[in-house]
């Protein structure tokens, strides 16, 4: 098999895995990296997935904390496969980089994810109503433009209609 | 005499409750098709049904149809003026079409292991209309809500806000105004439109009429015996940040072969930079087919089952399904009584099947006014985590909705 028509293979099998995976052996990762002295898991026992993942069984969307690490210090984005040696590395340069004291919190047992600096750059929170519309940037197509192409169309075709109807003299 | 001390009653508490709050339905009833009505259109003013305003035809048949007669018949066959917008007491102009919904619930659910849940929901509050000038439609709905339907909403604050469900301007493309272009705020064209809104099939797929609607451009037909409607979807403006908002497309179609029987087919795909309940990139695809028959004219069989497949960006991917079957009885006119029961998995990683069951009646007691009861049975899934199996959930919750539509 050549190496593309494998690649392709692979990834359509990972495309297709269907339900959502987890990465098992991160916790313990985190735990010989920081050289901790048990997996650490800010929800207690639960086997250490709470620290990145929303649950405690992983696989759910990310808290702050594995969010950052992934997308500030290289973590591997791939869902499906677990990338140890992308873990170490984000951990190393996470404790030689600005944000040592997470690793810091982590340590003496504190979930990094309250780390107001860490909420600070975390993800954006949706707001709702029109009130924040005009603060928000909006890069998408303007609904007062859909609104006025539109208007425009109905008073063309009606004066089409009009015509139409207008009586031959 | 009865009758209209009745209507005396009714109108009395229905000023009242306008006093407080002016109010609009969505009155999504597909099993109408036991009266041969495969399409939404003759009564309602939004092609795909179940929102915005009723037409003229539309409240004729409320009273002819769809309310309790109390031995009356149908008489002549000609609706009774009560049967119109605000009792008939208000005569509005042939283009305009308005109407108003309010709904109010006593809930009360028993999860196992949690205290006992009671509270009273205002679940709508909205008034709407429908203008029709030549072949150019607008439409739109303005309402209050107490709390939720953050994603319809006009104001900002985290409770007690105005929203609006939809709005949005059209042309009609033909004379008999079967192929309609609309663009605004719209209800997603997706499977059989439910006033049940909590239905799995609703919200996994996230096409309920309560605070679903995106912003896009449409296009419905509405033909004799097959109706369909396709919608660009530009993103719900109600989100910000534009990250947020999904993007896509949405659509049905539906054909009767016969005038109690129609089945179609849904899709949809949208694709979010930032999911609004993962918070990642999101690409979703959802399809599936529908059915409404009616075998016998007291009895309207719907069913839907949908599959659901998400692509979370650095979150995997979950492939789920949700659907129902509802046998809707009427043994007299204005009086259901349903079946309903639905399965659906969300497709988390390990997360068993779950299951729910619906005792409900309703009871279309005056003209405008229905009351609404319903026992719910509901078995969760609950998805294994590292060192706990798979479980089960098992709530018992309880409806009670009094419904007055202008």
């Amino acid at each position: 098999m050549k190496p593309i028509t494998a690649c392709l293979v692979a990834g359509l099998v990972a495309l297709w895995a269907g339900e959502a995976t987890a990465h098992p052996g991160y916790p313990l990762v985190v735990k010989d990296t920081l050289q901790l002295t048990a997996i650490f898991d800010p929800s207690g026992p639960n086997g250490g997935c709470y620290l990145c993942h929303q649950t405690t069984g992983g696989g759910t969307p990310l808290r702050p904390f594995g969010t950052l690490l992934v997308q500030q210090y290289g973590l591997s984005s791939d869902p499906v496969n677990e990338d140890d040696p992308s873990l170490v590395s984000a951990l190393g340069e996470l404790q030689a980089g600005p944000d040592a004291h997470l690793v810091t919190d982590i340590k003496n047992g504190i979930d990094p994810n309250n780390d107001p600096v860490l909420e600070a750059s975390a993800l954006p929170t949706p707001e709702y109503g029109c009130g924040v519309a005009a603060r928000a940037t909006s890069r998408g197509p303007s609904a007062v433009w859909l609104a006025a192409a539109l208007f425009a169309l109905a008073l063309r075709a009606r004066r089409a209609a009009t015509q139409l109807e207008r009586p031959v003299e | 005499m009865i009758a209209r001390r009745l209507i005396s009653w009714a109108l009395a508490v229905a000023a009242c409750v306008a006093l407080f709050l002016l109010t609009s339905p969505a009155q999504a009833y597909p099993w109408m098709i036991r009266h041969g009505y495969t399409g939404c259109t003759p009564c309602h003013t939004d092609p795909s049904g179940g929102a915005g305003a009723l037409t003229e035809y539309g409240h004729a048949q409320s009273d002819l149809l769809l309310r309790m007669r109390y031995g009356e018949g149908e008489g002549d066959g000609e609706a009774d003026r009560t049967g119109e917008f605000l009792w008939g007491l208000v005569k509005t102009p042939e283009q305009l079409r308005l109407g108003a919904d309010f709904r109010e619930a006593y809930f009360s659910n028993q999860s196992e292991g949690a205290p006992l849940e009671q509270e009273l929901i205002t679940m709508r509050a909205d008034l709407y209309g429908d203008l029709k000038i030549g072949r150019f439609r607008a439409a739109g709905s303005i309402g209050y809500v107490p709390q939720g339907d953050l994603t319809a909403s006009l104001t900002t604050g985290a409770d007690d806000n105005i929203i609006s469900r939809e709005h949005w301007i059209g042309v009609e493309l033909d004379d008999e105004g079967s192929w309609l272009l609309r663009g605004g705020r719209i209800n997603l064209p997706f499977g059989i439109r439910m006033i049940e809104h909590t239905l799995w099939a609703r919200t996994l797929t996230r096409t309920d009429m309560d605070a679903s609607q995106q912003y896009g451009v449409s296009l419905a037909v509405s033909k004799e015996n097959f109706r369909g409607e396709l919608m660009a979807i530009a993103g719900n403006f109600a989100i910000q940040e534009d990250v947020f908002r999904e993007r896509g497309y949405c659509g049905y179609f539906e054909y009767a072969p016969t005038t109690t029987l129609a089945a179609g087919v849904s899709s949809m795909f949208t694709r979010a930079t930032r999911d609004i309940v993962y918070g990642v990139t999101d690409y979703r695809y959802s399809n599936g087919p529908f059915v409404r028959y009616a075998p016998w004219q007291p009895l309207v069989l719907l069913a839907e089952f949908d599959s659901v497949y998400q692509s979370l960006t650095w979150n995997g991917h979950r492939g789920g399904y949700a659907g129902f079957a509802q046998a809707d009885y009427e043994p007299t006119q204005g009086m259901h009584l349903m079946l309903t029961s639905e399965i659906m998995n969300s497709g988390a990683s390990g997360e068993p099947a779950s299951y729910d069951g619906w005792v409900s009646a309703v009871w279309f007691l005056l003209p405008h006014v229905d009351l609404r009861f319903d026992g719910i049975y509901t078995r969760t899934g609950i998805a294994a985590t590292l060192g706990t199996a798979a479980s089960y959930s098992n709530s018992t919750t309880w409806l009670a909705q009094f419904h007055v539509w202008l």
